[in-house]
């Protein structure tokens, strides 16, 4: 809801931020969570009800993001930060990637460099900038739902 | 006889004395030694009077500064209040303003029917643009429906649930509307882009087209009623190497900031898909 009324509100040229894809990677970058794909796949069936994308494409492209989202997180487990902006460029080129592909099969023009220069590149821009405040909130979350055991 | 004691004639002399400063302070004739005599004493008793109240307001000041700052806390939640009820009623009185306009260009438009709806939310995938109402199949509207403003078309029905529907605007890239020019009743095609930016094309060679041209619906394909206002020509591209010459349009209506829109549901979308061939053509 906040995603449609109030980020899609808020162009940069003609790209926007995408929370969701933000909150499913801070998500999927916890350590403790091991269940992100089911929010992954819940996440991207609401969007692709809600959004006139064709044949579930926010699906896929969230439930790719998070598996993207795990890999990385093995890889740069010491810094989560810089984990969550690589992932945020690689995830918001990708979904992009992934739209304009499938508009491509679906019979829409959509011209490759003035869709890179007015929305991916916009768009990562806004998702790197909320990039941070997403996975501080995600992060505390985290540690509400699985508080760190003491032991005695 | 018996003679009187002396204490008998100290009692007397006691009493006359008595009886004679009596009878003088009565007559005033004592009223300039009773003033001397008691304006210290005032003046005493008011040094300690003072003290006293002094005494008393020390005590009781911190109640009475306690009282007012709740009384001002108060007065200042109140105030606040009334503030946000300003906002609340600035708000209602822009929504009143578009909602007016609104109905004024409903009633300017008879032959129409109209069901208007709030624009609720706008597509997540930037690619698109397509924007939700807050008005459905419950309401009456159905796929292929046109939606316009007083000032002008806005795009046409996408999807609908009972609730809610999916308006797709004609700057989309999978837009095209059948506009003529208003000038010449030129026939062209308006569409739309990933950007956002609504060209003219296919308009012939010959035709003349001058910035501020007005584009208007034509009615072809049975998608829109005819004679809707879509934009105006900012700049045109003609080649001479071209079949065509395009055209730039910057539509009627602020399809950045839409608030609120008018569905027209007595037009039926003409289905043309039954009188295309099995192939295609």
């Amino acid at each position: 809801m906040l995603q449609t009324v109030i980020i899609s509100r808020l162009p940069l040229l003609s790209g926007s931020a995408d929370l969701v894809l933000l909150v499913l990677l801070a998500w999927s970058l916890q350590s403790k969570v091991k269940y992100s794909w089911l929010w992954a796949l819940i996440g991207g069936l609401m969007v692709s009800y809600v959004s006139a994308m064709p044949d579930f494409t926010p699906l896929i492209g969230y439930v790719v993001v998070v598996i993207m989202a795990r890999l990385i997180q093995r890889r740069i487990w010491q810094v989560p930060i810089l984990a969550m902006f690589v992932g945020t460029v690689i995830g918001t080129f990708f979904t992009h990637f992934l739209d304009i592909i499938v508009l491509f099969i679906a019979g829409q023009s959509v011209p490759f460099q003035d869709s890179i220069a007015y929305i991916t590149l916009p768009s990562a821009f806004l998702n790197l900038l909320l990039a941070l405040p997403v996975y501080v909130i995600m992060t505390d979350l985290a540690k509400m739902v699985y508080p760190q055991e003491v032991e005695v | 006889m018996k003679r009187f004691s002396p204490q008998f004639w100290q009692r007397l002399t006691l009493l006359l004395i008595i009886g004679g400063v009596l009878a003088l302070a009565l007559g005033g004739f004592l009223t300039p030694i009773l003033k001397t005599a008691f304006t210290p004493l005032i003046a005493a008793q008011q040094w300690l009077s003072g003290k006293y109240q002094a005494a008393v307001e020390f005590f009781t000041m911190p109640r009475d500064v306690a009282t007012l700052r709740q009384q001002n806390t108060e007065l200042q939640n109140k105030v606040s209040s009334l503030e946000t009820q300003l906002v609340q009623t600035q708000q209602q009185m822009q929504e009143l303003q578009v909602l007016s306009a609104l109905v004024g260009f409903a009633r300017d438009n008879p032959e129409n029917q109209y069901i208007g709806g709030s624009v609720i939310g706008r597509d997540p995938v930037p690619f698109l643009r397509v924007v939700q109402i807050n008005k459905g199949s419950d309401d009456g509207l159905r796929h292929g429906m046109p939606v316009v403003t007083q000032q002008g078309l806005v795009g046409r029905i996408d999807a609908v649930t009972a609730g809610a529907a999916r308006v797709q605007l004609i700057t989309d890239s999978n837009s095209a509307v059948n506009v003529r020019l208003q000038s010449t009743g030129t026939e062209a095609i308006l569409v739309g882009s990933v950007t956002g930016e609504v060209s003219l094309q296919e308009v012939p060679q010959d035709i003349i087209l001058k910035p501020g041209e007005l584009i208007l619906t034509s009615g072809l394909g049975g998608n829109y009623p005819q004679g809707i206002v879509v934009g105006q020509v900012i700049t045109v591209r003609k080649r001479e190497n071209d079949l065509f010459q395009t055209a730039s349009i910057q539509p009627a209506v602020d399809l950045a900031n839409l608030p609120a829109v008018l569905v027209i549901t007595n037009f039926k979308p003409v289905d043309l898909t039954p009188l295309q061939s099995p192939t295609g053509q």
